[in-house]
Parts: structure tokens; sequence; C-alpha cells
């Protein structure tokens, strides 16, 4: 989300918006975080298991995405954000309210799926939450808030490791990143906070609307992508 | 015990006789046998301090990890905000130095915490007998890492 608005908004280099951006989802990775794992709201051993998925799965993406074409797989993603989106509106699961763990269903799909964020991850630079998100409560039964801080809580990992990356290469952009770092982190921290009060149905709704930008984006990048190859 | 008791006591290549000792009214007794099985043992003071600290990190895994997390981001935050307060300051060569010095290290920090977060889960959930998780997180670390020197972004 913060890529468009620093490169369309401040006229930003993407090249230097996407470092930028990844370290703001460390930073809000690690302040929201600290207190979802408090508050037994993450689940570690369940994120353990699909960040090793994750991980393989973006190492094998980042094998294959000579292999593939970007704007094809930035087109399918798009459609699979927004059929997630609509699932995620309509939808009004009778766990959502339930933070209790239970036991989870489909496991291996679970796994397959993680894999496979962690592929589109690598190929598109995007994180893996709008498609974990909806895997673990439409597949695997965890309820909403338990799902969406358990992904919070992985994405941390893996975008820690694409900034590293980056700054290796000379491509962060530190005075760029400082200030939104700062305001991540002040965001996250409420925002943590926040979350036990709000209704997971508004929660819901919330992320349902990010996962319809997140696909928006996508479909227009990998749309134009096409129509200049046609 | 009285070790002259049980001097020359059995033949060799018999079963071995109980240990005769002498109990507090003067009379020569025999020890009970040991069970067969585990040898007895009494865990001396680092086995029991080792014990110790395995149950403090099952019983806090979670707060440890929130700690870590917490630690990290506010860290991090504070030094972030204060290259960002120093930039307000007129541009000398020490303001300057002092600016990359808080960024260089409010990143390095940032970076470090969740990697330290995954050794943390794997040092917790290993120390509550759950290998199984311990190795996903040695996993994960090692997957990352080969990911890093191959240069993906993961």
């Amino acid at each position: 989300m913060l890529v468009p608005v620093l490169v369309l908004g401040f006229d930003v280099p993407i090249s230097q918006a996407v470092p930028a951006s990844l370290l703001c989802v460390v930073a809000n990775s690690c302040a929201s975080s600290a207190s979802h794992v408090e508050r037994k709201l993450a689940n570690v051993r369940l994120a353990l298991v699909l960040e090793l998925a994750t991980v393989s799965g973006a190492i094998a993406g980042g094998v294959v995405a000579a292999l593939l074409a970007p704007a094809v797989v930035a087109v399918a993603f798009g459609v699979f954000s927004s059929l997630a989106a609509v699932q995620m509106m309509l939808s009004r699961s009778q766990q959502d309210e339930a933070l209790e763990e239970e036991p989870l269903r489909n496991l291996p799909l679970g796994i397959g799926g993680s894999f496979v964020a962690g592929g589109i991850s690598s190929i598109l630079g995007v994180g893996g939450g709008p498609v974990k998100v909806p895997l673990m409560t439409a597949a695997m039964g965890v309820p909403f808030r338990v799902a969406a801080a358990t992904s919070n809580m992985m994405v941390g990992v893996t975008a820690a490791a694409s900034v590293a990356a980056y700054a290796w290469r000379g491509q962060l952009s530190l005075p760029l990143a400082a200030p939104l770092v700062v305001g991540v982190l002040a965001g996250a921290t409420i925002g943590s906070r926040m979350v036990l009060q709000a209704r997971t149905a508004l929660l819901r709704r919330l992320f349902a609307a990010v996962l319809l930008a997140v696909a928006a984006q996508m479909l227009w990048r990998g749309g134009v992508s096409l129509w200049m190859r046609a | 015990m009285d070790e002259s008791l049980n001097e020359d006591r059995g033949l060799p290549g018999e079963p071995e006789l109980p240990p005769l000792v002498i109990d507090e009214k003067g009379r020569v007794r025999t020890l009970p046998p040991v069970p067969l099985g585990e040898p007895l043992r009494v865990p001396d003071r680092m086995e029991e301090e080792v014990q110790t600290l395995r149950e403090r990190l099952a019983h806090g895994g979670e707060r440890y990890l929130a700690k870590i997390l917490r630690a990290g981001a506010v860290a991090s935050g504070a030094l972030f905000a204060t290259s960002v307060a120093l930039r307000v300051l007129p541009v000398t060569r020490h303001t300057a130095m002092a600016i990359d010095l808080a960024q260089q290290g409010a990143v390095s920090l940032l970076l470090f915490t969740p990697v330290a977060r995954l050794v943390a889960s794997g040092v917790v959930l290993g120390a509550k007998g759950e290998w199984r998780y311990a190795l996903y997180a040695a996993g994960v670390i090692g997957l990352l890492g080969l990911a890093l020197g191959a240069g993906f972004n993961a």
C-alpha cells in the first residue's frame, strides 16, 4: 500500500520505495506482534510451520522467476486476491469471535498454500498476507484475528531478509525510511492495542478492502505490462 | 558407611552381596538392594540450575518472545526518531555522522529483531520438549541464510 503512495504522491523512485516499504513491514510486524504474542493472539507454532513453507516457496520462486512472466503472475494474483476479498466480505463464520486454539484442519493445504504465497512474494515483491490470511481462515479453520496476527508475525522474518538483500545491494535509502518507520511503529503500537476491542466483522471488512486495493494494483501492473507487450 | 565391613565380602565371579552398614543403635544391617534400572544419582547444582532455566523458559515462553519484539521495536524506533530529530539541527560534520550512526544502528536492530524472535521461539519450544518446532525454527533460519546468500528476496 505504501509503494504507490510514495511513487505517485511523493515522486519517490520505485527502486527506493520498495525497500523502504518492506522496512515498514518489518517495523509493523515487530511492534504489533509483541502485543499479539503476549495476548496469545498469534500462534507461534503454526507460524514456524508456515514460515518454513513460505521461505522454501520464496527460494523456489526465485529459482523459477526467470521462467515465468511476472505480468501473468501479477494478473493471477490480482484475480485470486479479488476473489479472496469477496469471500472475506460475504462470509460470516461462527468461529470469528473465538480466539482459543482449535485443532487445525487441512495442514497440508496450509503448507502448500504458504509455499505458493512465498513463491508469489518472491516473484512480485508483495507480502504473503493476502494469500495466507484467507487460507488460514477458510481452509484451516483458524479464527480471523489469530490468522491476521500469525501472518503479521511471519511476514516480519521474510521482509527482514528481503530488506537485508536490498541493503546489501545499496538500494535502501535510510533518510527516506526513517520517518516512515517512526510513523509505522507508533501506528502499529496503537493499532495492536485496539485490535481486541474492534469487532471481527469490521476487521474482516477492513482486511477485504486492503485486499481489493492490492488486487487492483496487481491487475493494473500486470494488465499494463501485458498490454504493452501485445 | 564403615568401608572395613565390606572388605573381602563375596567371591570373584559370584553375585555381589548387599553392602553392610552399622545403624544408629550399633547393629550391623544390610542396605536394601538398589533396584535394577537407572542408577541413582543426586542432581548436582549445575543440573538443577539448567532444569530451573528450562522450566522458566517453558513457562514464560510467550512473555520472552514479546519482550524481544518490543525491545527491538522500541530501541530501533528511538534511534530512528533521534535521527529524524537531528535533521532539524544545522548540518555539520558531527550531526551528519550522528544521523548516519543512529540510522544504521536502528536498521540493524530492526532487521535483527525478527531473527532473534525466531531463535527465541526455537529455544523456548525446545525447552518445552517440542524439538520438532525448534528444528523448524532452525530450518527457517538456515533457509533465510541460504536465500540471502544466493541474493533472493525471500
